[in-house]
């Protein structure tokens, strides 16, 4: 049986913060090479689902808002962009952490000097305006199970991230 | 009060805001700050960027995240992040904007024959009477006197509000996952899931003044004879620091929120356990 200490407030909750940023067609092409190589990153640090989601997250927002008000869109600032949010999630996430230089695995065309990401963090932190905590669909998934009274099957609920 | 040592401009959200920044504690860079257009005094907090190596520090990344996901009076509130345009000497600064407070604890320590007055003190005894329906939190609140001062830094407003900010945790920190309470006979049962072993619920590296080595200082200055009787219902001292801290956390966590603690090679306590049960 589901708990009972949560309602549909937290549902509720949970759909108004949802936000939805449609990324221009030019973009998406650099950006769904810059997400799966998040996503190859962090199966090679084996950095948590969420972790992956995080910043993929970041960088829609980022790159939604950055290629609104820029229309240059150089290939090695997308790569640069994304290192600094899977930078910026392992950070918010994980427990431990590679060194900026070791994060850029995985085929990397372009290395990037730490002093250079920290620049890109920045700029990432302040244009998504310091929000690091979004809804993902991992926040559905939990309360789904836990509504569903999966609550005590953890076994379950890593299944479904994988 | 304090003397006014430069004017900087910060940014917010592409404003320019124009702050009066004074030295309250230069070592520890936190300033206080009046926004010219609306005449609030708040504090500035500059987060320091020493270490390029890794990037934007970790540390701040997780104080703003914890901070931010704190709602509770008894908390200070983190009103924003600001910026500082380049061309001074606060090229570049980032600031985490707060609520201004009058006092720290340390100070309230140092001060010869302190005591707080009952108006100072009340809102949390009023807190912890409130949402008895919600037993689970009501016994939480009845806490947060008492341990809200263990290890964690204080800060007083004249007007009596206890608000407490969290120092940067300075190493690596392991998340766990507070799941609800589960009523179970007449006690309520909370379970905490560490999400990796070894990892501890304790905040070692928080807070300006270290609570227990100086709770005779500390004591003296809360538990006055006008204040004792309020006092005097909490159940203080029925659990030891692990559990009370904890107990503290989880009183300002909605459930299944988050609470990061030290891993244990960086200063954690084994006594605290891998998976736990706590039952109050």
């Amino acid at each position: 049986h589901g708990d009972l200490f949560w309602d549909d407030e937290e549902l509720a909750w949970l759909l108004a913060r949802e936000q939805h940023n449609p990324l221009c067609l030019q973009l998406e092409c650099a950006r769904r090479e810059a997400v799966e190589w998040i996503l190859k990153v962090s199966s090679h640090y084996s950095f948590s689902a969420l972790t992956s989601l995080l910043a993929a997250n970041y960088l829609d927002r980022f790159l939604f808002t950055f290629s609104s008000s820029s229309s240059n869109n150089k290939p090695w600032m997308t790569q640069l962009a994304a290192v600094a949010c899977l930078s910026l999630a392992a950070k918010v996430e994980e427990t431990h952490l590679p060194h900026l230089l070791d994060l850029q695995v995985e085929d990397c065309r372009y290395v990037f000097e730490a002093k250079t990401i920290k620049r890109m963090e920045m700029l990432v932190l302040s244009t998504l305006r310091w929000k690091m905590n979004p809804v993902t669909p991992l926040s559905f998934l939990d309360y789904i199970t836990r509504r569903l009274g999966l609550l005590f099957s953890s076994d379950f609920l890593a299944r479904s991230q994988a | 009060m304090t003397e006014i040592r430069e004017e900087v401009e910060v940014e917010s959200n592409g404003q320019i805001i124009k702050a009066v920044i004074s030295e309250v504690f230069s070592q520890r860079q936190v300033y206080m700050a009046k926004e010219i257009k609306t005449g609030e005094i708040v504090a500035l907090k500059k987060i320091r960027m020493d270490n390029e190596r890794e990037g934007f520090p970790i540390t701040a990344i997780r104080e703003i995240k914890i901070l931010k996901k704190l709602h509770h009076e008894n908390v200070i509130k983190l009103k924003e992040i600001v910026t500082s345009p380049n061309g001074n000497k606060y090229k570049g600064g980032i600031y985490m904007v707060f609520e201004y407070m009058d006092h720290d604890l340390t100070g309230l320590a140092d001060r010869p024959g302190m005591r707080l007055t009952v108006p100072q003190i009340k809102p949390v005894g009023v807190d912890a009477d409130v949402q008895i329906d919600d037993l689970s939190r009501a016994l939480m609140f009845s806490y947060v006197f008492y341990k809200i001062m263990w290890r964690w830094n204080k800060l007083m407003t004249e007007n009596g509000q206890l608000k407490s900010i969290i120092k940067e945790l300075k190493v690596p920190i392991t998340t766990f996952i507070v799941e609800p309470f589960v009523p179970h006979d007449q006690e309520f049962y909370l379970s905490i899931v560490s999400e990796r072993l070894g990892s501890t619920i304790s905040f070692f590296d928080s807070g300006g003044i270290d609570i227990e080595e100086n709770w005779d200082k500390v004591k003296t200055i809360f538990l006055s004879e006008a204040c004792a009787p309020l006092i005097a219902t909490l159940p203080l001292e029925s659990l030891s620091g692990s559990l009370s801290n904890f107990q503290v956390y989880t009183a300002l966590l909605k459930p299944h929120e988050r609470i990061m603690a030290l891993d244990l090679p960086h200063g954690g306590h084994l006594s605290h356990g891998y998976q736990v049960k706590f039952c109050f």
